[in-house]
């Protein structure tokens, strides 16, 4: 079987379904951000769910915006960069949840605090340096990237509209989740990812034909006769 | 201007080259991995270099993937999978040494020295439990990554075949390090990020004839 970059595109769709069913569904059961969590069996599972879901974002991200990249124009693209950042940094604090937090849970019990008290907003005691300004970027690339990936996709015409506005309003809404108590907040993720379900399944399920017509690639005239 | 797929695969190229380089980078100016060093500005420096590695180049990588991917076939996807993996999976513990060992090197100096020792094969008094696991796994993701990416872009002959060679030679002289002496030992990455460079160069300067022409092709083709 040959590989193009259609295959790999329609293949990047998976990757953002899988990215959007563990985003959405680990939600509901996802252990508190304290002390006593990080070193739960339950914890290694969901974080290790959140750390494959980063790189299936990160994938699946690609692909949205490789289908659409002649359309989406340069605001298509800045998300699409800035949603990378976003996804790239936060598969660093996710690494850092998994692996290094249960380790050092009973030797470094503040430091496990302080760096829990970035995500669920009650600073710890110990200065943890530059990490808490990274989570800014993080924040902020992943809402203004959500948005012109959003704007860029309903413009750009090539997938469903209504996906692309949900990822623009569910981008735009997780500030606002900060007005809820901790254990809400989460549920703010729960719009995103169904918006990258919905945005991967219609990058799956779109027939090839479809595709080979509108998006000219590096695949030879054999193909093309042969399609 | 319009952004073609050809054109943003084309794009990647420079990415490779950053990647590449600052790979390169990394093996030379590394400092050992001692206590004393997590604290240095050289330390940060080449870390943060080590974090544009993975980020530069897992775009650079899947630019250079997508170019030859019908040509190169099951060996190359499995060899991209991998490289990837290598990347993402090096991010974590970069960002470890960017953000967290330097905050923790006065207050938590032994947990600083069991994450040296990982890499250096010393024992220390604090069990990191999965962590050496994970690095161990990083070997043979980066070893056979590189070799089956290199063979493959070789064979495809779409991108300098060279480079193909000069990757798959790189990545395989991964376990010679051991062999060195500590400080030199991150050396050893150099011909790997070079290789990564010379394949991003190799996509870059490729001539915009041949897409031009095969596009006309296409319209041709559709025009039939």
């Amino acid at each position: 079987m040959a590989f193009t970059s259609q295959t790999l595109i329609r293949w990047s769709g998976l990757s953002a379904i899988a990215g959007g069913v563990i985003f959405a569904g680990i939600q509901p059961i996802h252990p508190a951000d304290e002390l006593a969590s990080v070193t739960t069996s339950l914890w290694a599972v969901i974080i290790s769910l959140k750390f494959a879901m980063c790189l299936f974002f990160l994938i699946g991200f690609a692909g949205i915006y490789a289908r659409q990249a002649e359309k989406a124009g340069w605001l298509g693209f800045l998300g699409f960069v800035l949603l990378t950042v976003s996804w790239f940094l936060q598969t660093g604090f996710v690494f850092v949840e998994l692996f290094v937090l249960p380790v050092v849970a009973n030797v470094l019990p503040d430091f496990v605090d302080s760096a829990l008290g970035i995500a669920n907003g009650h600073p710890g005691v110990m200065n943890i340096g530059a990490l808490v300004p990274t989570y800014a970027v993080v924040g902020v690339c992943y809402l203004l990237g959500g948005l012109l990936l959003g704007i860029a996709t309903v413009r750009a015409a090539v997938l469903p509209r209504r996906p692309a506005i949900l990822l623009a309003v569910a981008a735009v809404i997780t500030p606002a989740a900060a007005l809820l108590p901790h254990a809400q907040q989460r549920y703010s993720a729960i719009p995103m990812g169904i918006a990258m379900i919905w945005l991967g399944y219609s990058l799956w399920s779109e027939r090839r034909r479809g595709q080979s017509s509108d998006a000219p690639t590096d695949t030879s005239p054999s193909d093309f006769v042969a399609a | 201007m319009k952004i073609t797929i050809q054109s943003l695969i084309r794009a990647s190229g420079p990415t490779a080259i950053v990647g590449g380089l600052s790979y390169a980078l990394v093996g030379v100016f590394h400092p050992p991995n001692i206590l004393a060093s997590v604290t240095t500005p050289t330390w940060l420096v080449v870390h943060v270099l080590a974090m544009g590695t993975s980020i530069f180049g897992l775009l650079g990588l899947t630019g250079i993937y997508a170019r030859h991917a019908e040509k190169s076939g099951w060996l190359g996807l499995v060899g991209y999978l991998l490289l990837n993996f290598w990347l993402a999976i090096i991010l974590g513990f970069t960002f470890v040494e960017v953000f967290i060992l330097p905050a923790l090197a006065s207050i938590a100096p032994a947990f600083v020295d069991a994450w040296l020792g990982m890499f250096n094969g010393t024992a220390s008094e604090i069990n990191l439990g999965a962590l050496s696991t994970v690095w161990t796994l990083t070997g043979p993701l980066y070893i056979l990554g590189g070799i089956l990416f290199g063979i493959a872009t070789f064979r495809a002959r779409v991108l300098s075949r060279w480079a193909g060679v000069l990757l798959a030679v790189g990545t395989a002289m991964g376990p010679l390090a051991a062999f060195l002496p500590l400080d030199l030992q991150p050396k050893i990455a150099v011909p790997a990020g070079l290789a990564l460079a010379w394949l991003g160069y190799s996509l870059w300067s490729e001539r915009r004839a041949k897409s031009a022409s095969a596009l006309t092709g296409l319209r041709q083709a559709s025009a039939v």
